[in-house]
């Protein structure tokens, strides 16, 4: 059963239009990516989600309710990470989180979120890192336990380890199924965690998909610098595109199974190897033209 | 609701407690020099017999107000001190209060608790009329010691008058500017409507105090409605201008609401 149900959701500014009629939807307990480059329209749908923002056409439910006409009611069962964490300067960590329990009710896993996430509340939030207050901005979301997060670009700033603390925490959440709406432009992180990913451009959805699926569009970027001959012959059988080559160096692109290029390489004398994930920005142009 | 109530009144303590006590500090100085001017009444009568009526009209200057202890902080501390740090206060308290919020992205933590956008609003607003009600109360009412300490005879009933007046004056001052804090997304464009309105009425009033065949333009001044020798001195209710400023905020407050209700929060 859907939870979180976006119908022909548009929105205006001005004469440009940010979504052009988007619909999803989204399970009880699942983890859904929404993969797009900056100004795809990503934060402008949780916009509409969170009541920030009215949307010019459309519909946003959550639990059946309406999200523009009942937000009072589900911000109650909503946790939210926005993309720009932005908090009172002045305060520090415990006057945030004294303000969530002030209005959402005494929280039952404070404590444990404070020593998983090693934060000190204690400190003003003037004097904390980037990372730090991504970590605040985190806690005060997971902190009641909510129904449903929304999170928009929520590990920006956070470090590898405490990323890997807050993946572990959205599994549980969605093992109590708790209903998970991830935005992120980071692929291999929503491949990591999700469930399900839609993928939006310039405002319109492209595709929904299985996670399984996109991993099929993953790309790598290889630079190889070798001694011999390199036998370019096999390329095209892994449908990779010679993006520049000099002498006794050449830059790949490989869509799919990394695996096999490693079969062809092992046939090379490397002098050299560089091997990266293409950015989201290069897998749209790639697949969603 | 009442969490966001504090809030907003634990922001401005020390920027309150600061005005607060410049305000008193200033009182206490006009009231010890009270005295003195007082036994000087003749020859400040006889010097201000040598310039144009017109002139004293425009800069407020009358016998009484050279030496009377309510005319002195009538026409010094009252219509020039004051105005200044309430309108200071109002302004930078009304357009912090949404429009600064929204500029610096903090409005997203609270649009985010479960709270309608009435109950934010109107939180934000008690919050800020508490604040401009506390300034005004204190800022005024230490007055009647302060006469009592330097043995200065005055009907207490004068400083009740003023102070409704001056807290009218202060909550129309503020909830002006809340209005343009709830519209824009800037507190520098919630900021400037005000202080055009307040530079505006001001010279309204001065060119109405100066030709007589402009008498008529002070209707539309702030400040001939705002009138600390009329209530302090006089001893008038002035019923009429507190109701008129109170109407006015309750329609900035209402357009506010309207605007605030339907806008969107783009972060």
């Amino acid at each position: 059963m859907a939870e979180i149900e976006i119908k022909e959701l548009t929105k205006f500014y001005g004469t440009k239009k940010a979504l052009n009629s988007i619909s999803f939807e989204v399970g009880q307990g699942e983890i859904f990516g929404y993969l797009g480059p900056n100004g795809a329209g990503k934060t402008t749908t949780i916009n509409c989600i969170m009541d920030f923002i009215k949307p010019t056409r459309g519909q946003v439910l959550i639990n059946n309710l309406d999200a523009n006409e009942q937000s009072t009611a589900l911000k109650l069962l909503i946790g939210y990470v926005s993309s720009d964490v932005n908090l009172y300067e002045h305060w520090t960590g415990k006057d945030h989180l004294n303000l969530q329990e002030s209005i959402r009710g005494k929280s039952r896993i404070l404590t444990r979120l404070l020593k998983d996430f090693q934060f000190d509340p204690s400190i003003t939030v003037r004097k904390l890192s980037t990372g730090n207050k991504q970590k605040l901005a985190v806690i005060m979301a997971l902190m009641h336990e909510p129904q449903f997060l929304i999170l928009d670009e929520p590990t920006r700033g956070l470090d590898p380890l405490l990323q890997n603390v807050f993946y572990s925490y959205l599994r549980e959440f969605a093992a109590k199924n708790s209903t998970i709406f991830f935005s992120s432009h980071n692929l291999a992180e929503v491949e990591n965690v999700c469930d399900r990913v839609a993928i939006i451009k310039e405002g319109k959805i492209e595709a929904v998909e299985s996670i399984s699926k996109m991993k099929d569009k993953r790309m790598y970027l290889v630079t190889i610098s070798y001694d011999g001959e390199f036998p370019k012959s096999k390329l095209r059988e892994l449908k990779a595109v010679i993006t520049a080559e000099y002498d006794h160096k050449i830059k790949i692109k490989v869509p799919g199974d990394v695996n096999k290029l490693l079969d062809v390489l092992a046939t090379v004398k490397l002098n050299d190897l560089h091997i990266e994930q293409a950015s989201l920005e290069e897998i749209f142009l790639e697949y969603y033209k | 609701m009442l969490k966001i109530i504090l809030k907003t009144i634990k922001e401005k303590r020390n920027l309150l407690l600061i005005l607060r006590s410049i305000s008193i500090l200033v009182l206490w100085l006009y009231t010890a020099i009270t005295p003195s001017l007082e036994s000087q009444q003749e020859s400040i009568n006889e010097l201000l017999a040598a310039f144009p009526k017109e002139f004293l009209a425009a800069f407020n200057v009358e016998s009484f107000n050279m030496t009377s202890f309510t005319g002195v902080i009538a026409s010094k501390q009252y219509d020039i001190v004051w105005v200044i740090m309430a309108v200071a206060l109002a302004i930078s308290l009304a357009s912090g209060n949404i429009a600064g919020e929204i500029e610096k992205g903090t409005m997203q933590i609270l649009l985010a608790l479960p709270l309608s956008r009435k109950q934010l609003y109107f939180s934000k607003y008690i919050g800020g009329i508490i604040v401009m009600a506390i300034f005004t109360v204190l800022s005024i009412l230490p007055g009647i010691p302060l006469a009592q300490m330097y043995g200065i005879e005055l009907d207490n009933n004068n400083f009740y008058y003023f102070t409704l007046n001056a807290l009218g004056f202060a909550i129309f001052i503020f909830t002006f500017t809340f209005m343009f804090s709830a519209i824009v997304s800037e507190s520098s464009r919630a900021t400037m409507p005000a202080l055009g309105l307040v530079l505006i009425s001001y010279i309204l009033n001065l060119i109405a105090l100066l030709k007589e065949e402009f008498t008529n333009l002070r209707y539309f001044s702030i400040f001939h409605y705002y009138s600390p020798t009329d209530t302090l001195v006089n001893g008038n209710l002035e019923l009429n201008s507190l109701l008129l400023f109170l109407g006015f905020a309750c329609f900035f407050l209402i357009i506010g609401f309207v605007f605030f209700r339907k806008r969107d929060f783009r972060f």
